[in-house]
């Protein structure tokens, strides 16, 4: 026979499983941890490839100076610059790639607080006799 | 007001029912002026460049996440520009990769103003942007709207340094990129509005989600009032030239049209704001709840209560 909170309740977990639920869900899988640090290092490589790109784009833009003063260069102290200012760059986004994504974490977590305690109340209803 | 709030419902009561294909139409329709405005602007690719090309892209884009518009209009400028020249294709690609692997994959949320933004360039009214994503999105979104200058004035500069990107005479590949580079990094009127909209967005996102009466409409207020500083303060510190009453204008613009977005999404009444306190096992709560204005439309039934007439010969 049909239940009529059980469908009310089933109504709403799916319409949140068809909206916010599928990106929070997901999330909310993960450990903390797990999460935050599989996107640092997303971040970290992502902006990686980017400073290759402009680092690539200065160096064929200047090849001719480059060419001329390569031999007057001191290549260690150039390295050691160019290295700081990846380090730099790369630190200051995985700070605030740590800040975002703790913070879409914990927002995953309390939205899919209500989803579970629906899916508990739901199994709990199968559970009963009349069900 | 009431008369407004009887349309609203019934545009909320039409969107409902008929969500299924006014979602795919507005999809068609954003889809179908970015891709006409893009062959307006570059269109060297003749093939690319009919509109049943673009109708035909659209269509598909309809039934597909509404960043997928994003991905396509890329594609097609960077075709464009190839037809224009390879170098300028070139660094198209890596100027978009670069977007993505460094803005882009933080504010996924937000990108449509990758789309908005460019759109709203060409119409004349880019500073309708930061207020109204201060009211509907979140502070990230300042990394879509960075995204959109930039887009917008990388089209800008292709197409006003046309000539010579494609003819550049004898000079090396090198001095090519070089030239294309350093004109699009010596811009600095793409600062100018990236700074300004970065901080109107923050400060109508903040103001917007205070816990005082007429939040929105102070966030708009504020966000003009901040829209017009920071443009006018950083086109000073940067020595770009702004245009005092252009910028009046559009925030003007931008104030109307914000109303009517807030009208459509915030609408409460702060007359009936209503402050209660009750507590459980682990919290206090001290709550402040506003209704919303609504007026439900008079569902007329027209229910006959007298007497039905009897014809004479019925009595008889």
């Amino acid at each position: 026979m049909l239940d009529e909170s059980r469908i009310k309740l089933m109504t709403r977990m799916a319409s949140y499983e068809d909206t916010e639920g599928k990106k929070m869900i997901p999330i909310s899988h993960y450990f903390r941890s797990d999460y935050v640090g599989f996107n640092i290092l997303k971040t970290a490589v992502s902006v990686t490839i980017a400073f290759g790109i402009v680092l690539g784009i200065y160096l064929f833009c200047n090849i001719d100076t480059l060419l001329a003063e390569v031999y007057k260069m001191d290549l260690k102290e150039v390295g050691r610059k160019l290295l700081s200012l990846y380090a730099v760059i790369v630190g200051i986004y995985i700070f605030i790639a740590f800040l975002l994504y703790t913070y879409r974490y914990n927002v995953a977590k309390k939205s899919v607080r209500s989803y579970n305690n629906a899916l508990r109340r739901l199994a709990a209803m199968y559970n009963t006799p009349d069900n | 007001m009431a008369e407004l709030l009887l349309i609203k419902d019934r545009l909320k009561i039409i969107y409902g029912r008929y969500e299924i294909f006014i979602t795919p139409v507005l999809k068609f329709i954003l889809a179908l002026i970015t891709y006409l405005v893009i062959n307006k602007k570059l269109g060297y690719m003749e093939n690319l460049a009919n509109p049943v090309f673009a109708i035909m892209m659209a269509l598909v884009n309809a039934f597909l996440p509404v960043n997928i518009i994003i991905l396509f209009a890329a594609v097609m400028i960077c075709l464009h520009l190839y037809r224009m020249s390879l170098i300028a294709a070139a660094i198209a690609v890596l100027f978009f990769v670069i977007l993505f692997l460094i803005f882009l994959r933080f504010s996924a949320d937000s990108a449509v103003a990758v789309i908005f933004a460019p759109l709203l360039f060409v119409c004349h009214i880019p500073y309708v942007l930061p207020i109204c994503l201060g009211l509907v999105s979140n502070p990230l979104s300042a990394l879509s709207a960075a995204c959109g200058i930039g887009v917008y004035f990388f089209l800008s500069y292709m197409t006003a340094n046309e000539a010579a990107i494609q003819n550049p005479g004898d000079v090396q590949l090198a001095d090519q990129v070089r030239s294309i580079v350093s004109g699009l990094v010596s811009d600095k009127t793409v600062l100018v509005y990236v700074i300004a909209f970065a901080v109107t967005i923050v400060v109508v996102y903040i103001i917007r989600r205070l816990a005082v009466n007429y939040a929105w409409y102070i966030a708009i207020a504020a966000g003009a009032v901040v829209e017009i500083i920071t443009m006018l303060f950083a086109g000073a510190a940067f020595n770009v030239k702004i245009s005092v009453p252009s910028v009046l204008l559009g925030v003007l613009l931008a104030i109307i049209i914000a109303l009517i977005l807030q009208f459509f999404l915030f609408s409460v009444d702060y007359t009936r704001t209503e402050y209660v306190q009750f507590e459980d096992e682990e919290y206090y709560y001290h709550v402040k709840a506003v209704p919303k204005l609504m007026v439900s439309a008079t569902d007329k039934q027209v229910k006959r209560i007298s007497r039905a007439r009897v014809r004479s010969h019925d009595r008889d």
